[in-house]
């Protein structure tokens, strides 16, 4: 079947098998920085925003992406990296890196619907965004970072 | 899973008709379930999304929610978070992830009738009505959860219904961690006359389909309440039915945290109750 959706502002049609998971279907189409953890809905490496929502691309047949609107890690970068992706660096709030883009989509869709959350929001927004590595200290700096600057610059 | 057909209908008599239509058709409504079974024949899916089955309404008698709407609208909503001190809401949080909370709807979290949907734990306290196509069938929560025949093949869940009403509810959802599924679940609902109780409900689920715990209820039922009664009341829910170990935790210490949840729940609910 085809599927029309909006893949980082570009329209898409492909040709997609109805079972096949959203998930695999980026990564077969060369958007590897999606990333396959658990495939259940356990760890949050494979989170995308879709209509504005962080979700996981793991639990997402294809055709529910119909009509609607994705963004993965590499629409983040347009003519230069996305604060949050600045931030992540500047801060090093990675080390094995796997989880790192869903973890900083999550914190983008947070930050599309609210410019100043609280960290307790923050907080909420990344329980579903397992970490192995940074014990989750340095990805909230760098993310509080990120609205310590917005606020600078209202 | 190999899929041949996947429908995106306008409206439910659509959706009921390519049903009928259709050998091995199933309803998708967030997916979350249905994407994790493996053995499952399915060849056509029927996507509910586009039914507009999404909305909360609060009305003079009910509160209205569409069986499309999403857990994370029920957490977000100013009318469920201020509806009998937001015992929806609170129920919708405990349930995984944001991600997944985006994703998942409370049609489809019921219609799997499994032991640990958090929302039928609370829902039941509320006396939650289903309300199905065709021909607008209503049927309790509790009937539906008791009852796997309730829904027939092929209809739809449209909302779900809840009376308005004045009275003190409360739910726990006891887990290890943030993501765990519930250990125990656990729902109650006190509505005073004066000091007597007028009504009382105790749901519990997490490890067995929510169901109510009536013989509990009564020891608390048309009484003056006080908190040795709801110690009963409590110590009654720990007899009233088998506990299960597994994994996490033995059958003892699940049935010993249902009486401390219950009389937690039960004084919260109490205190709550005598504000109204
Ligand atoms: C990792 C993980 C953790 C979870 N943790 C929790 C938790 O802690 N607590 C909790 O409560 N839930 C939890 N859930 C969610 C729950 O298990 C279900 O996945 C979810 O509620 C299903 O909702 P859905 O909209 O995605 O349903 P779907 O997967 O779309 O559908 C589920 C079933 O319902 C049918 N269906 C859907 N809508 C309708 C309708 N309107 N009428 C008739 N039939 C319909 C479908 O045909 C299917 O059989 C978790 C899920 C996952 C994957
Ligand atoms: S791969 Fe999707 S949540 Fe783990
Ligand atoms: S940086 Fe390794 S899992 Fe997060």
């Amino acid at each position: 079947m085809q599927l029309k959706f909006i893949l980082n502002k570009e329209e898409k049609i492909w040709d997609v098998q109805p079972e096949e998971k959203f998930l695999d279907l980026l990564r077969k189409n060369g958007y590897l920085g999606v990333k396959y953890g658990c495939g259940s809905g356990n760890c949050g490496t494979c989170t995308i925003i879709l209509d504005g929502k962080a979700i996981y691309s793991c639990l997402l047949l294809a055709p529910q992406v119909q009509g609607k609107k994705v963004i993965t890690i590499e629409g983040l970068e347009q003519e230069e990296l996305d604060l949050l992706q600045e931030s992540f660096i500047e801060v090093g709030a990675m080390q094995c890196g796997y989880c790192t883009s869903g973890m900083i989509l999550s914190a983008k869709a947070l930050l599309l619907k609210k410019n100043n959350p609280a960290l307790e929001e923050i907080k909420t927004a990344l329980t579903g965004n397992l970490c192995r590595c940074t014990g989750y200290v340095k990805p909230l700096k760098a993310i509080l970072k990120v609205i310590e600057k917005g606020k600078l610059n209202v | 899973m190999k899929i041949k057909n996947y429908f995106y209908p306008k409206n439910l008599k659509e959706a009921s008709l390519i049903f009928q239509e259709n050998e091995e058709s199933y309803y998708i409504a967030g997916g979350t379930y249905l994407n994790g079974l493996k053995n499952l024949k399915i060849q056509n899916l029927i996507d509910l999304s586009g039914l507009n089955l999404n909305y909360i309404q609060l009305e003079k008698n009910f509160l209205k929610i569409g069986s499309g709407a999403a857990l994370q609208e029920l957490v977000d909503s100013p009318i469920i978070c201020q509806f009998l001190g937001g015992i929806i809401s609170i129920s919708a949080l405990g349930c995984a992830a944001l991600q997944l909370r985006n994703m998942a709807t409370i049609g489809g979290a019921l219609v799997t009738r499994g032991s640990w949907i958090d929302l039928a734990c609370a829902l039941l306290v509320l006396d939650a009505k289903l309300k199905i196509f065709p021909e607008d069938k209503i049927i309790s929560l509790e009937d539906y959860l008791l009852d796997k025949k309730a829904l027939k093949t092929g209809e739809i869940v449209i909302e779900i219904i809840i009376p308005c009403t004045s009275a003190g509810a409360n739910f726990i959802k006891f887990k290890r961690t943030a993501l765990d599924l519930a250990i125990i679940n656990l729902a109650t609902l006190i509505k005073l006359d004066n000091s007597i109780c007028k009504e009382v409900k105790i749901a519990l689920g997490g490890f067995t389909i929510p169901l109510r715990i009536k013989e509990a209820e009564n020891i608390l039922k048309s009484q003056v309440l006080s908190e040795n009664l709801i110690n009963s009341a409590a110590e009654k829910v720990g007899g009233s039915l088998k506990f299960i170990s597994d994994f996490k935790v033995s059958a003892d210490y699940r049935k010993d945290l249902a009486v401390i949840l219950t009389k937690e729940s039960l004084l919260l609910s109490w205190e709550k109750a005598k504000c109204n």
